[in-house]
């Protein structure tokens, strides 16, 4: 290994500095950054001299740390997300909760805390889950106020890339949107199509809205079919529902450190019970994304084909080739229709 | 960071939303060539759009109708001359707009279309999104893409013979005509015709 790591205990030193915890002992941070497998390495097991840094100390893994961790982040996210969200079904913030916390993105916030490198495990390099493993046994480890300090610094931050709407994509979003209106007292839940253009050509768009009893546009969107844009408006109003607009203020830093998140403990309403039973509230897998569409340059051909073709004819281009291209196609001269007449030039 | 979020649903119809092409359509009836070619170059690039740079392909679809109709200044129709030169011997012909109008009503809207998206390799295929109809008919399928109307340049003004018995009775009038006085402008004169020699000989006509 290079020099880097030959003095492990100093290492340990600057990065509980780093991480804002340095009243932690340096034993209890040598077994959260110790994985099962690293007893396993073949020169830590033969006990070889000058074996990878930091064999001598501690014989300690952090399985448990990792599980007790796991609920800590856990618990401390869903109360963040509740405080802001308290109009989202725990569903929602269940979802966020999973990818935020799952190994990708907990791997990315270790590599940028430099725990990779202080990780003790088997292989190398520092495989996804051992790097997230470590850092879920580094909130084993904390205080429950360091835990959430923990949160709010590294882990909300994420929150900025995350697309609410696709990290819970519901499969049939209509109809819960109507069941959720229908128990606000709605009546009628109509989809209509705002503006179109190109409805023949090759880019056609719509713009759907749903419109709650005749009056209220819930939600609108774009697509380049009616059952699209009527999809996206559906999924837009929920997310208004929801209150998950492009404007909502996410608290970050101090300010979401000031804020009792202690209060929101408690889960926010199911929106299986919220619907009736007959609703599909599933997701949408990805085998359902990629269903195979209609050939729609076939398509498009064979309606140029009938119905352009038949009334208008074939294209200028084609029809008046000799003016086109400058040169003869048959070898002729076209010195007859060289000089400019009105029938010629229109 | 490391981790970082692909394209969204949301993003791709919006996307779409934002470079998808406009069908708009205008009305050439009595509107000035010059001016109508101006607009509608204009939509034709994109140019009315907050995204337009010359080499964002943003332009949208116009569709001219009524272009028999369309108008000129004074006497600019005997006056405009377009001139052709196909770079060959004998080949130039300056040629009035009325003679290119008279053969096809649509040629003369394209050329002040064509005129006003300036002399660059671009306005090929800029011109290609514009479909001129010679009256207000227009096929079901270029109908069914329109989307938005623009308004036109310039205002249409009433013939005189459009105004209803009513509408006569109710204007204004400084002076009243007697009973028998003659208003030949009513109504245009119908074309009575070539004058034609009769044949020594013939008896009617």
């Amino acid at each position: 290994m290079c020099t880097f790591f030959r003095d492990y205990n100093s290492e340990l030193f600057a990065f509980g500095h780093r991480i804002g915890a340095p009243e932690i002992s340096e034993n209890d941070y040598v077994k959260a950054l110790t994985n099962e497998s690293f007893f396993k390495r073949a020169d830590v097991e033969q006990d070889v001299e000058r074996a990878q840094p930091g064999a001598e100390i501690g014989s300690e893994h952090n399985g448990d740390l990792v599980r007790k961790g796991e609920e800590k982040l856990s618990t401390w996210l869903k109360r963040y997300l509740r405080f802001h969200l308290s109009k989202a079904p725990e569903e929602l913030i269940e979802a966020v909760d999973s990818h935020l916390l799952d190994d990708e993105c907990l791997a990315g916030i270790a590599s940028h805390l430099g725990i990779d490198h202080l990780v003790r495990t088997k292989e190398f390099p520092v495989s996804q889950q051992s790097s997230a493993d470590a850092f879920r046994a580094l909130a084993g480890v904390f205080s429950d106020e360091k835990v959430k300090n923990l949160v709010i610094d590294f882990i909300v931050p994420q929150l900025v890339d995350i697309d609410f709407a696709d990290i819970y994509s519901l499969a049939d979003p209509l109809a819960v949107l109507t069941d959720i209106l229908k128990s606000e007292g709605v009546t009628e839940i109509e989809p209509r199509l705002l503006r179109s253009a190109g409805e023949n050509s090759a880019e056609p768009i719509f713009v759907a809205a749903i419109y709650a009893d005749k009056k209220r546009n819930v939600g609108q969107s774009a697509g380049e079919s009616t059952a699209i844009a009527v999809d996206m408006a559906a999924r837009e109003a929920l997310l208004r529902l929801w209150d998950i607009t492009s404007d909502k203020v996410l608290f970050f830093g101090d300010r979401a450190a000031s804020v009792p998140l202690e209060q929101y403990s408690q889960p926010n309403y199911s929106l299986t019970k919220k619907c009736s039973p007959g609703t599909n509230t599933s997701l949408l897998s990805d085998s359902t994304t990629s269903d195979p569409t209609d050939n729609l340059i076939e398509d498009a051909v064979l309606r140029y084909r009938n119905v352009v073709d038949a009334e208008v004819g074939k294209s200028y281009t084609k029809r008046l080739r000799h003016k086109f291209s400058r040169g003869s196609l048959a070898k002729r001269s076209f010195r007859y229709l060289v000089k400019p007449k009105p029938y010629t030039v229109a | 960071m490391s981790f970082r979020r692909g394209v969204s649903r949301f993003d791709r119809v919006n996307q779409w939303l934002q470079f998808s092409r406009q069908w708009h359509v205008i009305d050439a009836n009595q509107q000035d060539a010059e001016l109508l070619g101006d607009k509608v170059a204009r939509y034709l690039a994109g140019k009315h759009k907050p995204i337009y740079h010359p080499k964002t392909d943003c332009g949208d679809h116009v569709v001219v109708t009524n272009c028999k109709d369309i108008a000129m200044q004074g006497f600019d129709w005997k006056h405009t001359i377009y001139k052709f030169n196909m770079e060959y011997p004998k080949s130039k012909a300056d040629i009035p707009a009325w003679q290119i109008h008279e053969y096809d009503p649509c040629r003369v809207a394209f050329l002040s279309i064509y005129r006003s998206l300036g002399n660059n390799l671009l306005r090929r295929r800029l011109i290609q999104r514009l479909h001129l109809f010679p009256d207000s008919e227009v096929p079901d399928f270029v109908r069914k893409n329109i989307g938005s109307q623009l308004r036109q340049v310039q205002e249409v003004v009433k013939r005189s013979d459009e105004y209803t018995a009513e509408e006569r009775a109710a204007f204004p009038r400084v002076v009243k005509f007697t009973e028998g006085h003659v208003v030949d402008w009513e109504k245009s004169i119908p074309n009575p015709g070539r004058h034609t020699k009769p044949v020594p000989g013939q008896k009617d006509k």
